[in-house]
């Protein structure tokens, strides 16, 4: 059980008032609010270690680097790896696009295969995109039923000697269900081991405790902000063989060993993909979130949000003005439509009572087809909401129906 | 942010909006789509001497979008095409007499944008 009440007391934002009432946050989806510990690190840190890395000898480039170092390292135990396999990048699709890039572009050919599914974020289906039209690789997709939900019985034939690289959500951003990834890997795997297998946990890292090597996954992309860091900070893990294997991603400073005019060799595999001066308040905010999650416990911030999405799920089967797109409520997003009102003007009459929820496409234009919504509503919830936040959402669609005289 | 424009008639208006799916001779076609949400205005336009004689438009989109595109559709009728190039936001608030809140400016202007790129491919003819 999480104690919300004392939780709350972290969350400086949630004092706020909006448009005159107290703010009420169901947008976690998108970003999460930042508690006082990771904001007082990233200003201690500002106050009192700042300092390039990696090149000084002077006590503050000491401490800086130390502080990184030892973020790399919290990050690494959080999702149960080595620290010589996390990169630290700017959020998940920069993640991804590295991969896409650095792998991608070096390893396929024409007429290869790289599967995903219908209900990628943008992040994981434009930069594949790049590397088909580049490359003349195929893309191919995993369905979704009429429920939403992954059409994994149709695995079999969608994998064959030309796939080389299966990338996909592990839960969605607009469904909220947890998609069977370590199944599909699994059999991706048994299949012919050499696929490429990459999970997009950036919704599922929030709330699950990941574990790559149990995902079966070769690379996992996550960004910060959705788990309460800061913005511009996200990690990619990969397998250190793999990593070892790729060629850099972007050319600068602290990436190379040995430099010369025409020609340079380049650093171990972290220092590689890390070119430039990294955002090292952000790791260290990164690590404070890291440890914030592991006190509160995984397990106990699942039970919480799950709760609340399976009270708000029946709240909205009572609304007969309401049609619910989530197919289960499980991880703190419902997703819903209003009949004859667009998601955006529920947002707005939503926001007037200081309720802030997501609408639109939420940069799934493929999954919106398929599901054929132009736009949806969702609603998600995170540590510091309570059934209080989820009765503001029914007063505000009570406004709604009102306002538009349904 | 309130939820003031949120008036019957706006209401009605984008509903039952003006000059929607009209069946005209037009000399120009063009469609906007706002990426963040899906929504989508086709238009088509009859010109005449650098004049917008007649309209008809069909889409998709939330209430401020819908009620923007059929204010507009009434309001361009016998403007000319420069001056049509000159709208903006202003013109939109002024349809609607409130001001249209940051986050919705994209729903608003998409009709707009709609207009104003068929305008500039007439022009490329």
């Amino acid at each position: 059980m999480l104690d919300v009440s004392q939780i709350r007391q972290d969350f400086p934002i949630l004092k706020r008032k909006i448009n005159g009432y107290p703010l009420v946050y169901l947008d976690n989806a998108a970003t999460t609010q930042k508690p006082q510990q990771v904001i007082d690190t990233m200003v201690n840190f500002y106050q009192q270690h700042n300092a390039n890395i990696h090149r000084g000898v002077h006590t503050l480039s000491e401490e800086a680097t130390q502080l990184y170092d030892q973020a790399r390292q919290t990050v690494a135990d959080f999702i149960n790896v080595k620290s010589a396999e996390i990169i630290f990048v700017r959020n998940a699709t920069e993640a991804i696009n590295l991969v896409a890039y650095s792998w991608g572009l070096n390893n396929l050919k024409k007429d290869d295969q790289i599967l995903l599914s219908k209900m990628e974020h943008h992040s994981n289906l434009i930069s594949w995109q790049f590397v088909a039209q580049k490359t003349g690789a195929k893309l191919r997709f995993i369905d979704i039923d009429e429920q939403g939900q992954l059409k994994v019985s149709n695995l079999k034939s969608l994998i064959n000697q030309h796939t080389k690289l299966v990338s996909l959500v592990h839960v969605s951003n607009v469904l909220g269900i947890t998609n069977p990834l370590s199944d599909i890997f699994k059999k991706v795997k048994k299949y012919n081991p050499e696929i490429i297998t990459i999970a997009d946990i950036s919704q599922s890292i929030s709330h699950l405790q990941i574990d790559p090597q149990k995902l079966h996954a070769d690379f996992v992309a996550f960004s910060g902000h959705k788990m309460l860091a800061p913005m511009g900070i996200g990690v990619l893990w990969g397998k250190l063989e793999l990593l070892e294997k790729m060629p850099p991603f972007l050319g600068g400073g602290d990436m190379i060993s040995e430099v010369s005019l025409n020609n340079s060799t380049y650093a171990e595999v972290q220092q590689k993909f890390e070119a430039g001066t990294p955002n090292v308040a952000g790791a260290i905010g990164l690590e404070m979130a890291c440890n914030y999650l592991s006190n509160l416990g995984m397990d106990n911030i699942y039970q919480h949000i799950n709760h609340l999405s399976q009270i708000l799920y029946q709240k909205l089967q009572s609304l007969d003005f309401v049609k619910i797109i989530t197919p289960k409520p499980e991880s703190g997003i419902v997703t819903f439509v209003i009949n004859g009102v667009h998601a955006h003007d529920v947002a707005q009459i939503m926001d007037s009572l200081g309720v802030a929820v997501r609408s639109g496409q939420h940069c799934t234009a493929p999954l919106h087809k398929s599901l054929q919504c132009l736009a949806t509503v969702r609603v998600s919830s995170y540590i510091y909401n309570d059934e209080h936040d989820l009765d503001q959402v029914i007063k505000g669609l009570y406004k709604v129906k009102q306002v538009f005289g349904l | 942010m309130n939820t003031s424009i949120y008036q019957a008639d706006i209401i009605d208006q984008a509903k039952n909006p003006l000059n929607f799916n009209k069946k005209i001779v037009c000399d120009i076609n063009s469609q906007h789509k706002n990426a963040s949400c899906g929504d989508e205005i086709y238009v088509e336009l009859k010109i005449d001497k650098q004049k917008v004689v007649d309209i008809s438009w069909k889409g998709q989109g939330c209430t401020i979008s819908m009620a923007a595109m059929s204010m507009l559709s009434e309001y361009i009728k016998n403007k000319s095409l420069a001056e049509i190039k000159n709208y903006n936001l202003k013109t939109i608030n002024f349809l609607f007499d409130h001001e249209i809140n940051f986050g919705r400016i994209k729903c608003a202007t998409l009709g707009l944008q709609s207009i104003q790129k068929a305008i500039k491919k007439y022009e490329q003819k």
